[in-house]
This record gives structure tokens, sequence and C-alpha cells, in this order.
């Protein structure tokens, strides 16, 4: 059930908020167990939630169409009396003491937090196979992974169990896992979601946003997060719209740009026809297509990492006093950051201004990009290489390569499936558009959502 | 060709205590990205500012 649909039966009365936990409870009882989705799951919380939200409609107090609803955030977000773990053994024990922004708006919205999704130990790599609280499995097939770091969100997501989960995007957290489970997902402009009490990876690259099945459930829930927030001073002041798409989009007089570059090479053959699927409908829609040349990507990924490796490194290095609560790829990734020198940190932010000019200049002539999410449908779990078109690649390189450098860039992409492997694994598209363009990626998404059969739930 | 660093030696250097079994493991991907970098170092040009910006208006907290 979506977000909206269960907005409507709430309000019409036939389903009551405390009827929708006692499900969703159940769903996980049922699904979770192969899936490992959830480290923690608040059906207390859940339970009082409900019964308060029930009153409040009873009494004509209605918050949204989130209002009611049972939802789930990445265990990344701080919940006051909640434990918070970052899929690490650091914070095996760390119960919350504050909200963090997320949480406290998905609240004020109504919404209900029923669980904290499994995740890559801190958010730093992207099988979410996390070494303290077990690996996630992908729903449509359950030796492979859901993508990362938030593989618990994109799992419970596409298994049907919440029709919402929060995740966190650093190098493509939010739309690898979307694409290798075949849900929608959206990282939102940098600074569009505030990012106070979400425990920090990459401080000038962490985005926050939904997981859903429908575009327009990421829609109410950007409603719901979307704004400034004066505790996280990244997050921009300007006004926030309805993100929530017309009953009819349309791609007429859209100007999408094709990449005859970069996007286009490597890629798996059926990823490669699906898109290319993506691409007609586009133009079958009214859509312009335009090739153009995206700016030089291999560069753009390099800074990233750079930035990233510095980043998370002087985020972490007070904790690597104990090695042994590391899992062996994250301490190899904290390792080489540390190695890393001061200027390479400076002159990645000088580089990386140089790139946001020249995509900048790129969107004078289309108003969004097309490209793949991933070159890859999910890899198997524990696979370390992966073959695209006859070259032998790392999985964690691959899987990053269409979406790590959109963070430097901090502009929105939005990843929704548009199709299926032979193997029955979900191919995702990504729709990257200009800062602050959410409610026109939303449109265009719900274009080709309309059009193109969605992927089914596992 | 980027000439290689001494990855172990600037470990020590800086006093991190990383096994040399692990050593061994990250000065392949450090290499490869030393590699990439460095020419995309030299090559913006030379008065280009930072991404991250200082501000210091009264209202920036």
């Amino acid at each position: 059930m979506t977000i909206l649909d269960a907005a409507r039966q709430l309000q019409s009365g036939e389903v009551t908020s405390a009827a929708l936990v006692e499900r969703t409870l159940a769903a996980i009882r049922e699904k979770n167990p192969p899936l490992n989705a959830f480290i923690t799951v608040l059906d207390g919380h859940a339970r009082a939630r409900a019964k308060a939200l029930d009153s409040e409609i009873a009494q004509g107090k209605y918050r949204g169409p989130m209002h009611g609803v049972p939802v789930a955030v990445k265990d990344l977000f701080h919940m006051k009396g909640v434990r918070t773990t970052g899929g690490s053994k650091l914070f095996e024990d760390l119960v919350s003491t504050f909200d963090s922004a997320v949480v406290e708006r998905l609240e004020a919205a109504g919404a209900i937090i029923i669980g904290k999704t499994n995740l890559h130990e801190l958010a730093y790599g992207i099988t979410s196979n996390n070494p303290h609280f077990g690996g996630v499995h992908n729903p449509h097939k359950l030796d492979c992974i859901p993508g990362g770091s938030s593989g618990g969100s994109g799992a419970a997501v596409a298994a049907g169990i919440v029709p919402m989960a929060i995740g966190t995007d650093t190098g493509g957290s939010i739309r690898i896992p979307a694409a290798f489970c075949g849900t929608v997902g959206l990282k939102p402009t940098f600074g569009r979601v505030s990012k106070f009490g979400c425990m920090p990876l990459g401080l000038s690259l962490d985005h926050m946003g939904p997981l859903t099945a429908t575009i327009r459930d990421t829609a109410v829930t950007m409603d719901a997060l979307a704004g400034h927030d004066p505790r996280d001073p990244n997050t921009s002041t300007r006004p926030v719209e309805s993100y929530l798409p017309p009953d009819k989009p349309s791609l007429k007089g859209v100007r999408i740009g094709w990449p005859v570059n970069f996007y286009c090479e490597a890629l798996d053959a059926e990823v490669r026809s699906s898109v290319e699927n993506v691409r007609k409908t586009a133009e079958s829609l009214g859509a312009t297509v335009i090739a153009v040349r995206v700016p030089d990507i291999v560069a753009l990924n390099t800074i990233s990492r750079v930035i990233l490796m510095s980043e998370a490194s002087a985020v972490l290095e007070r904790y690597l006093t104990d090695r042994s609560k590391f899992g062996a790829d994250v301490l190899a990734l904290l390792d080489q950051g540390r190695l890393l020198p001061a200027t390479d940190y400076v002159n990645a932010q000088r580089a990386r201004r140089v790139m946001q000019q020249e995509f900048g200049r790129l969107f004078d002539t289309v108003d969004c990009i097309l490209t793949p999410a991933s070159p890859i449908p999910a890899p198997r779990i524990g696979q370390t290489n992966v073959i695209v078109d006859g070259k032998e690649e790392d999985v964690r390189l691959a899987s990053t390569r269409f979406v790590r450098g959109i963070n430097a860039l901090g502009l929105p992409a939005l990843a929704l499936p548009c199709g299926l492997s032979a193997d029955g694994l979900p191919i995702g598209v990504q729709i990257v558009g200009r800062g602050f363009a959410e409610k026109f990626l939303l449109e265009v998404g719900a274009a080709f959502e309309a059009a193109i059969p969605v992927t089914p739930l596992a | 060709m980027v000439s290689m660093k001494n990855w172990k030696a600037l470990a020590e250097a800086y006093e991190l205590a990383i096994p040399e079994s692990e050593m061994d493991r990250i000065a392949v991907p450090l290499n490869g990205l030393e590699e990439s970098f460095r020419k995309l170092a030299a090559a913006f040009p030379a008065d280009t500012d930072s991404a991250l910006t200082f501000d210091v208006s009264p209202e920036a907290k």
C-alpha cells in the first residue's frame, strides 16, 4: 500500500492507523527474517503513536497525507530514546537523546516511525553487507545485494513492508539501492533537507531523502522534509514548493539531455536496452531528446572520492583507536583517507567548483539529463568484481560510477525503475536536474512511471 | 607517469597505527587515486576558489 492509498483509507475511515501499524508489524515478522532490513523495530512506540494519531483524526485534526502512516528511517538518524547504531559496533548501545530534523519533520507530518533500517556500516559502502548486524538481502533475489548504503531502506520498501523509508546518499547510497531493489529514490539538492541529527560521513556530500514505491509518495515525503533548518547551516532559505506532480504529468517541451559519452559506455546489455526504452518513451511523450557530451565524469568521480575519503576519515578518525570495531572494507577506506594530504582535499574542493561551472553550462541547453542509475543490476552478495561489456571492474566502483559525481555537484537526482533483467533483477534510470528542480524531476518521473510498466515489488 | 608515494613511510611519519598487511592492501587503490588526481590538480586555473564557502553574515551560525 502506498502512502497516498493509506491516506485515502485513513481519511475515509476504512482503516485506522492502529490497524496499519499492526499490519506493518505483521509484515516485518513475516518478510524481514530473510531480508534483515531492520536493525530496530519500534512496536511500542508505533502503537502508542497510532493511538494518538487515530484520536486526532477522530477529532477532525488531520495533518496531511502522512498522518498515521507507518514508515522507516535508516539507522543513521537520531531519534530520542531509541538506539542509533549507524550500522556500527561503535554505537551498538548508543541511545539517542534528541531527534534528528528528519525524524522531527516526519513526526510533525503525522508519520509513524515503525523501525530503523539496516545499512552498510557507517553508511560507508554500497553492499549493505554489514559485519555487525548481518547483511541485507535483495527482496527480488535473496543471494544478491540490495545496494547501499541505504540497503535496508530499499529492501523494506521493495518488499512492501513500508511505503517509504528514509535513506542517505553520499556517493549514491539512495539511488543505488533504489536501482537494485526497484524503488524510487530521490537524492534532493544539497541543502534542501536538513542533515541535523544524522550521523555524518562526507560533510559536504551527505544528502537525505526518501525511497518509495511511487513518485507521488516521494513527493509527499519531500513536502514533509524540505525546508530551512538553522541547525544545519547548509540548508537553503529558498521557499519550499509542493512537490506533488499533476494528475497528468507532461513531458511536452521538456529538453532531456542524452549523454553520448561516459554514461553509455561499459554498460550491461539489459541496462542499455531498458534505458534506451526510457529515451524512446520520452520522445513518444513529447520531450525533445538532445544528444549531449557531459563534462569529464571520471575526473568528477575522482574529485568526489578524494573529498569523501578526506571528510569521512576526519569525521571518524577519533574512533580508530579501536580498530577491532570496524569492518575490513570501512577500515581500509578510513586508512586511505588519513593518508591523503590536506592539499589534495583543498584542491579537490577547487576542482569541484570548476566541475560545477561546467555542469551549469550543460543545463543551459537541457532541462535534465537521463542516464542509467547503475551500469549493472544487483551483484551477488560477496561478489567483488563484475564483468561489464567484457571488462572486469570492482563492484563498488561499477555501482557508484554513474551516481557518485552528482553528490559533488549537489544537484538533485531521481532514480526510478525502468525494467527487469532476465534474472528478475530491477534496472533503474537516473534523471539529474538543476539545483532545487525536485518538483520538475518528480513530474518527469511521474510521466515515465505512468508510461513504463513499473517493476513489481518483490 | 606520476611517481608513487611511499605510503608506509607516510603512515609511520603520521604515527598512524596501520598494520603492514593492511598497508599492502590500501596502497593499490591509493596509487590509482593519486595518479588520477595529480593530473587533475595541475589542470584547473590557479586562481580557482574552493567550492566550500565561509559565511560571515550575522544570521549564519
